[in-house]
Parts: structure tokens; C-alpha cells; sequence
């Protein structure tokens, strides 16, 4: 099909019909008038970022151990908002997960990130990370059974410019874990503490630099106990460069681990 | 993609990112419609807001955009609609002779154009959406849309060049 090709003559009148107007809107105006309540609307507002990413993190390799201390601690954390809590309310059941969404805990925050997670009937968790309305994600015990995970789950515009605002999320089960480092794309060294249930999020602002810059991104993480001793390394793949021409990209959105 | 599942359902994050990604181009097309700025710009909050309400009523046999663009023209329209029927001609499309100037008769042939050639070349041209997108912004075929964009273009250019002869 041949599409069209405007004339000069009616370009320049489409032109002077409707003149390319300036702005960028305000999100906040359509989210008000939708009513968007406040709490769901902090998620998707706070610092004018739209963040993203459902989770889905490990569960223990000992089970017996780590199901004990994780419930402990998750119980201990406060409790998700209550749009947290409706949406691991509104999972399909067929599809295979089932979210206990009165068990819905705060695990870990960072900045203008927060990291829900619950647990569920399939005897794994279910996460989402704040700002989303997609309902989050729950995590299969192939992958559960790491002792570490990690994932680079979200890549969104921060605000004006070329920033950018990365979300890393992960898990240790090591319960002595205090502290993790890691390095950004950039080179930059990123320290965040570890949350409830060995959970930590990382909300990164940098440059546009691509995550697969150097062909992927797989920094090395390592964790810190409270006497700033290291309890634990794993080189973990939080992004790749895949494909190849036109359809090369950098693949990114997954948890993975060094050992599991 | 993330390991394990993810419930289908339209990410607020999905619409706030069309939201910032195309918002200008949103507005001068709801321009278009409504032949006012403001109302313009009130079109597509409203429609935004629109479509954040009912976002899981989208049922995904189209494109998010698609839907979006509907929305945004739909309120357009009902806005254009309101104001047709109570506000005045703006004075800047009048000459200082109180005669029609060019500009303004190059813009009275746009509007007199059919309402569908009139959206089509509307989305064709200030919003780029591909013909697939307009047919299911429009509810029309592809080869319609083809069709409705060729005649509309036929009759601009052969109008305008004569309103300019």
C-alpha cells in the first residue's frame, strides 16, 4: 500500500491549522482527575518518576531455615498499602499463583523505590516494586532456590535530560547480610542495605548510558555483615547484549544468580 | 521478560509513558479537532484521565496507543461539539478588514473537509500514526483509511490551490 505523500501546499496549510504546541502536560493533573487515589498516586508520582518493574526473587535452598527467619522478619516489616495489597488481590488463580495479599510487607525502599513482596500458596513470593499497577510478579522455584538473585528490572526517564532512573532489585539469604555493593553501568560504586527477608532494591540515577555499553552488565555484588566484613561475592548477569543487525538489543528484566 | 507470571492488565506505567512521549503531538491533533488550544490541551487530560479510569477495560485486541488515540479524539470531538455551539469564531481568523484572510480560508477548507477525512489526515499528519493505527483509531480498514486520506488530500491541495490562484 502506497502511503501518501503531502503536498507543499497542504502541509504548509495543515501546518498553520494547528501549530505544533509546547508543554509536556502534567501527569499529575490526569491522575487527579481520574482519582487516582493518593496513596497509588504517591507511587506513580513521587518525584515525577514512573517507575516499573514486578520481581521476582528466590526462595530459600534450605526451605525449612529460610521460610522460618523470612516469615519472621517479613512479619516484623510494615505492612504493604492497601493498593499493594489489592493488587496481589487481583492474581488469576488458573494461571497458576496464588498471592497472600494480607501478608503483604514493605521489604526493602531506596529513594523513590519500594519493594513489596508477599508470600504465596506455591510456597514461593510474589514482589512488586512501588509505582506499579500491573500487579507484580511471583517467582518460580527454579528460581527460588538461589542464595542470591539479582535483577535489573526497570529502565525509565528520570525527570529532564538524558537521566535515567535504573531499578536493581535482589535477594540474600544469608541472614547475616547487612550491606551490598555493586558497580552501575557508569562505573559508579552503588552501597544500598539490605532490607527485611534479605531483600534490597536500588533505585540508580545516571546518564543514558546503555547498560550493555561494554556488551552486557554483570557487575560483581558483595555483601557486608553489620561489621562491615564481607559475608558474601557472586558476579551476577543483570544484563546482555543479544541478536544481531537491526534486531541487537540489550536484554535485561530478569533475575538470575550465580548459583542457581 | 521476568521469570514467573505476570498478570495481564494495562500498566498505569504504560499510559503515563504514552502520556509523556507523545503528549504535544496528542494536543496538536486535539487542536485540530477543536480549533483551540486550551481546549485542546483540557481534551487530552481528560482523556487521559479517561482512560487511567477504565485501563482495565482495555481489552487488548488493539493496540494500547490505538485505544488512547480514540480516547483523546473522542473527547476532542465532544469538546469541539460544546464549544461549536457556544463560542465565536477566534478574531484572529479575520483580517483586520473584517474579510476573511487566506490563512483563514486555507483553514475554513480544512474544516469543511468530512469529519473522517478530516481525523484521518489529522492523525496522518500531526500524530504520524501508520494507516493500521488510524484504521483502528477511526474503526476502519486499512484500505479505507488509505482511500479516506487520498480523497481528503485530493481535495485540500486542489482547494487550496485554487483558493491561491
Amino acid at each position: 500500500m502506497t502511503e501518501i505523500e503531502f503536498s507543499p501546499s497542504v502541509a504548509r496549510a495543515l501546518d498553520g491549522y494547528a501549530p505544533a504546541p509546547e508543554g509536556a502536560g502534567d501527569w499529575q493533573d490526569a491522575l487527579r482527575r481520574a482519582g487516582v487515589s493518593r496513596a497509588r498516586e504517591w507511587r506513580w508520582s513521587r518525584a515525577r518518576l514512573a517507575l516499573a518493574a514486578a520481581v521476582v526473587i528466590a526462595l530459600a535452598a534450605a526451605p525449612a531455615y529460610a521460610i522460618g527467619r523470612t516469615v519472621v522478619d517479613w512479619l516484623a516489616a510494615e505492612p504493604a498499602p492497601p493498593e499493594i495489597v489489592s493488587d496481589f488481590g487481583k492474581y488469576t488463580p488458573q494461571l497458576g499463583f496464588n498471592p497472600e495479599p494480607g501478608k503483604a510487607v514493605l521489604v526493602a525502599e531506596d529513594d523513590y523505590v519500594r519493594l513489596f513482596a508477599t508470600t504465596n500458596k506455591q510456597g514461593t513470593y510474589c514482589f512488586i516494586v512501588s509505582t506499579r499497577a500491573d500487579g507484580g510478579t511471583c517467582v518460580r522455584p527454579t528460581v527460588a532456590a538461589a542464595s542470591v538473585v539479582a535483577g535489573y528490572v526497570s529502565d525509565v526517564a528520570a525527570g529532564k535530560g538524558d537521566m535515567r532512573l535504573r531499578v536493581v532489585v535482589g535477594r540474600i539469604k544469608n541472614p547475616e547480610a547487612r550491606g551490598v555493593s555493586f558497580a552501575a553501568p557508569d562505573g559508579k560504586t552503588i552501597t544500598r542495605r539490605i532490607g527485611a527477608g534479605g531483600f534490597f532494591v536500588a533505585g540508580l540515577r545516571t546518564a543514558t548510558v546503555s547498560a550493555c555499553e561494554d556488551g552486557g552488565w554483570a557487575p560483581p555484588f558483595t555483601f557486608y555483615n553489620a561489621d562491615g566484613h564481607v559475608v558474601a561475592e557472586r558476579t551476577i548477569t543483570l544484563a546482555f547484549r543479544s541478536g544481531t543487525g537491526t534486531s541487537r538489543g540489550c536484554v535485561a528484566g530478569f533475575l538470575s544468580s550465580a548459583d542457581g | 521478560m521476568l521469570p514467573g507470571h505476570r498478570v495481564v492488565r494495562t500498566s498505569l506505567r504504560e499510559v503515563e509513558r504514552l502520556y509523556r512521549q507523545d503528549y504535544r503531538r496528542f494536543v496538536q491533533v486535539a487542536a485540530a479537532i477543536t480549533r483551540d488550544p486550551e481546549a485542546a490541551a483540557e481534551a487530552v487530560q481528560e482523556a487521559f484521565a479517561r482512560a487511567i479510569r477504565h485501563r482495565r477495560e482495555f481489552r487488548g485486541d488493539a493496540p494500547l496507543e490505538a485505544w488512547i488515540w480514540r480516547v483523546v479524539v473522542n473527547e476532542a470531538k465532544r469538546l469541539a461539539a460544546a464549544r461549536t455551539a457556544t463560542a465565536e469564531v477566534p478574531a484572529a481568523e479575520y483580517a483586520t478588514d473584517g474579510l476573511p484572510s487566506e490563512n483563514a480560508a486555507v483553514r475554513a477548507l480544512i474544516a469543511a473537509l468530512p469529519e473522517r477525512q478530516r481525523l484521518a489526515i489529522f492523525l496522518r499528519y500531526y500524530a504520524d500514526l501508520d494507516y493500521r493505527t488510524i484504521g483502528e483509531v477511526l474503526e476502519i480498514e486499512m484500505g479505507t483509511v488509505s482511500a479516506t486520506l487520498a480523497a481528503a488530500h485530493r481535495s485540500l491541495r486542489e482547494a487550496i490551490e485554487g483558493v491561491k490562484a
